[in-house]
């Protein structure tokens, strides 16, 4: 593959027709001044005024702009973060792990280990207020679960002792 | 005046490297006068580039200065690995490459004029003789034919004989420009000439 064939020879004295191609007379005289008044009003970007206080991403955003491979790497590898997340969401045994992993934890309090699932379970069927000397029956944990009042709470009172 | 042609460099490719790196330095520091002196060094050359690939006048305008604005914006970040003139090159065709993927398909040229030594440049007035087959065609309509042609060719076909045949780049620059080898800046120039020479061959002196 010879790109100076001279069967080429036409085309490219064809091409130094577009070098005629110019732009109205005095055109560059303002160039430079519009584009130094859109820098001196602030248009150094939008974007910068955004991150000034993050350098370290203004560069990683700038580095985008001139080398767009860094772009693609970054956006595959936050995609394969993405489903890296997604398939492990969807396995059952790390589910699982995740969710029973807090109230494995001994000789914590019950209230302070206690997720939203314990706190309904059967085996906690009571929660007394020390402060207000009320208990309340959890048998109606979906009312509880909902903010509801349970329908069969019942205020019970018991006699301060020690006077 | 003949815009953008191809100018004798170093090898690092730029003009007057001496005190560009201090204007460069001047620049990053915020120093508005030494940034506008860069613009003025460049801005016929970046222009030209932007105005032959979209072939719109008005569309290369504003992406020629956004580019110098976005140079300025990003000068922290240029370490000086390549000159300064590959650098702002990069930054002024990625950012036309970005624009013309959005406005795909809706292609309008805004030509500029061709300047007086068009009509006395022995090599065009050649295409306008009775060697042509084409030969009534002028030189007005030739250029628009031609421009159509490229406008047909994909972006990174379309940049490698814009800044080789048009501009006059070195291989080895357009290769750091578009940060690829050099053997593609070859093989795309190969194809992108076999392309145009076929959609202008009615227009193309036999030889």
């Amino acid at each position: 593959m010879n790109e100076n064939q001279p069967n080429f020879e036409s085309l490219r004295r064809l091409l130094a027709l577009k070098r005629h191609e110019a732009p109205p007379p005095g055109y560059f005289n303002n160039f430079s001044r519009e584009v130094i008044a859109r820098i001196g009003a602030g248009e150094t970007g939008k974007e910068a005024g955004l991150f000034a206080g993050i350098p370290w991403l203004l560069n990683m955003l700038q580095s985008f702009e001139t080398k767009p491979v860094f772009a693609g790497g970054f956006a595959t590898a936050l995609c394969g973060l993405l489903l890296f997340g997604a398939v492990m969401a969807q396995r059952p045994e790390f589910a699982a792990q995740a969710i029973l992993q807090p109230s494995a934890q001994e000789g914590a309090p019950l209230i302070a280990s206690a997720t939203p699932t314990t706190m309904m379970q059967p085996a906690n069927p009571m929660f007394i207020d020390n402060s207000t000397n009320f208990a309340v029956n959890f048998q109606n944990s979906s009312a509880v679960a909902l903010g509801q009042m349970p329908v069969n709470a019942q205020l019970a009172s018991f006699p301060v002792s020690g006077n | 005046m003949i815009m953008a042609e191809p100018v004798s460099r170093n090898d690092s490719g730029a003009s007057a490297p001496a005190d560009e790196e201090l204007l460069v330095k001047r620049a990053r520091a915020g120093d508005l006068e030494a940034y506008d002196e860069l613009v003025q060094r460049y801005q016929e050359r970046i222009y030209a580039t932007v105005y032959h690939m979209t072939s719109n006048h008005e569309d290369a305008n504003d992406l020629a200065q956004e580019s110098f604005i976005k140079a300025f914006q990003a000068l922290k970040s240029f370490k000086g690995g390549s000159s300064f003139y590959t650098w702002l090159y990069r930054i002024a065709v990625n950012k036309t490459i970005n624009f013309l993927k959005q406005r795909k398909n809706r292609i309008h040229l805004s030509l500029n004029d061709l300047d007086f030594n068009a009509e006395h440049d022995p090599d065009l007035v050649a295409f306008v003789s009775d060697k042509t087959p084409r030969r009534e065609a002028g030189l007005s309509e030739l250029q628009e034919k031609l421009n159509t042609a490229l406008m047909k060719l994909s972006e990174p076909h379309r940049l490698v004989v814009v800044l080789h045949d048009v501009q006059g780049l070195s291989h080895e620059e357009i290769a750091k420009v578009m940060e690829c080898n050099i053997g593609t800046v070859r093989s795309r120039l190969f194809y992108a000439r076999q392309q145009l020479q076929a959609w202008l061959s009615d227009y193309l002196k036999p030889t």
